[in-house]
């Protein structure tokens, strides 16, 4: 479903982030990506979620080469990926609810249609008494879980989630990773960037280790 | 969108300016239209009414000696007997001292004043068939040929100068337009960077969630062009109220009311003036928001 060939990253003139990547995600698979802090995680989900072009080499996503895409339909490709932030990037003055609609909105579905896919998604994660409340005014496993029910609303057929136990404890990030196993159980391909190793080991799943700019390590996936 | 809609509003919301500044340059840019439209139709009613116009004086001395007011008045009757007849003029009558007194009168005083102190030249408004040289000194030697002494003043020279003049304001008014158009333009694609530099994060957001351009884009026509459409409808306004007062109290001295308001050029040039504003801030907002999201893959 996803192919790494040869793939190199490079910000402006300076050296190469990412070097040689290549790998493969199949339909449906579930994959840790480890790394120390400064070892690439971030750039290369960003050229997961597209959001970025690699300098070298070639992705092909869903069976189509990003390289080969133009604006349109890398924004239609982007629409099959959602990403969970470490940082939850929720819009503050939007309710909960307007943020997890938003991906909704950008694909053009009706207001009918959001409202309900919203409410039962918002009552799914536990949050169907915090609709009309800003984040701001959430905890930050709420946030959390809003970011999450944002990126999963259009059912997509990636989840990306960057450190998303990063800024919750331990509780609330075991019960997160529980929803990802659920999702990846619906079909789901999913990949967590992620240094937490206990959770790692816990949950174990296949490993996309990094260490500076290099996939050095295809873990193997554990007992 | 009213959500979504809502994000954008809340921050571009502090941008009065861009309405203050769209109705400022509407209001600005209808008042140069009107009087370039003004301009433009008087300069053509002047060069229409007044380019074959010639004035014919009738001299006051004739070879060293001082002529008598009667037979001044003689050489007046007889010049426009003969040019009424003539193949070169289209039309001759005298103007009458008391005209000529009025005339006058913001210079010289009273008219009855002027016409009992000061001995006014003897006049003829002469319409020419056409304005050519040849015409003109066949009707001085036919004059000549009947002794009338007299000289003929076309109304050329001065009626270029004033061409020239007319034409250099319509110019200025053209440039006016233009730097209304400018300023406005500058000013929207300086919200639209601005609001983009305060927004990256939540465009970066949209982007990374499959929005296309165009969905983006629209996100700012309905906030940023929503304002510039109420400043160019209240300038418009604004502008409208003010010339209605120009027309309706100085009509008299400058313009004709009727004429004004019936002039579908005018009106229709008027009514397009907000549209094309409004179109300028739809070109630049689009503009500046593609040339952004061109930075992201």
């Amino acid at each position: 479903m996803i192919e790494f060939s040869h793939v190199g990253l490079r910000y402006g003139g300076g050296p190469e982030v990412l070097s040689d990547i290549s790998f493969k995600l199949d339909a449906g698979s579930y994959h840790f990506l480890s790394g120390a802090s400064g070892a690439g995680k971030s750039s290369l989900m960003s050229l997961l979620y597209c959001g970025r072009k690699p300098t070298r080499g070639n992705i092909s996503m869903f069976g189509q080469g990003i390289m080969e895409l133009n604006r349109n339909q890398l924004a239609v490709l982007r629409q099959k990926i959602g990403v969970v932030f470490q940082d939850f990037r929720l819009l503050p003055n939007l309710t909960a609810f307007e943020n997890v609609a938003l991906p909704l909105r950008i694909i053009g579905q009706p207001d009918r249609e959001i409202k309900q896919n919203v409410s039962e998604l918002l009552s799914w994660v536990g949050l169907g008494d915090y609709m009309d409340m800003y984040p701001a005014t959430l905890s930050g496993g709420q946030q959390q879980r809003i970011a999450i029910a944002r990126a999963v609303i259009t059912r997509p057929r990636l989840l990306l989630a960057d450190e998303p136990t990063g800024n919750l404890d331990d509780e609330i990030g075991f019960k997160l990773m529980l929803l990802f196993e659920q999702l990846n159980k619906m079909g789901t391909t999913i990949v967590v960037a992620t240094h937490n190793i206990p959770m790692m080991e816990h949950f174990g799943h296949q490993r996309l280790v990094l260490e500076k700019g290099h996939l050095n390590m295809l873990g193997k996936k554990a007992a | 969108m009213s959500g979504l809609n809502a994000s954008f509003r809340a921050r571009i919301s502090a941008q009065r300016m861009t309405l203050l500044i769209s109705a400022l340059m509407t209001f600005l840019g209808l008042l140069c239209f009107f009087s370039g439209w003004q301009l433009y139709t008087w300069q053509s009613n002047v060069l229409h009414t007044s380019s074959n116009m010639v004035v014919l004086e009738i001299l006051q001395q004739q070879n060293g000696q001082e002529i008598s007011s009667a037979a001044l008045n003689d050489y007046v009757t007889k010049a426009t007997q003969i040019l009424k007849s003539h193949p070169a003029v289209a039309n001759a009558a005298p103007v009458s001292q008391a005209e000529l007194a009025e005339e006058l009168s913001p210079v010289l005083g009273a008219p009855e004043m002027v016409q009992d102190t000061i001995p006014l030249p003897r006049l003829l408004q002469v319409e020419m068939k056409a304005m050519s040289p040849d015409y003109i000194a066949l009707v001085e030697s036919d004059l000549k040929a009947a002794s009338i002494p007299a000289k003929i003043i076309p109304s050329n020279p001065w009626l270029a100068s004033l061409k020239d003049l007319s034409q250099a304001l319509m110019f200025a008014m053209f440039i006016l337009e233009a730097m209304c158009f400018l300023a406005l333009m500058f000013a929207v694609g300086g919200t639209v960077q601005s609001q983009i530099a305060i927004q990256w994060d939540e465009l970066e957001l949209y982007h990374i969630m499959g929005a296309k351009d165009d969905f983006v884009i629209k996100q700012f026509y309905k906030t940023i062009l929503r304002q510039i459409a109420w400043g160019c409808f209240a300038g418009a306004i604004i502008a409208i109220i003010v010339l209605g007062g120009l027309l309706y109290f100085w009509h008299q001295r400058f313009f004709s009311y009727e004429a004004t308001i019936t002039n579908y050029g005018l009106v229709g040039g008027a009514l397009l003036l907000p549209l094309a504003f409004l179109a300028i801030s739809w070109l630049t907002t689009r503009h500046m928001v593609v040339k952004n999201l061109n930075t992201l893959p």
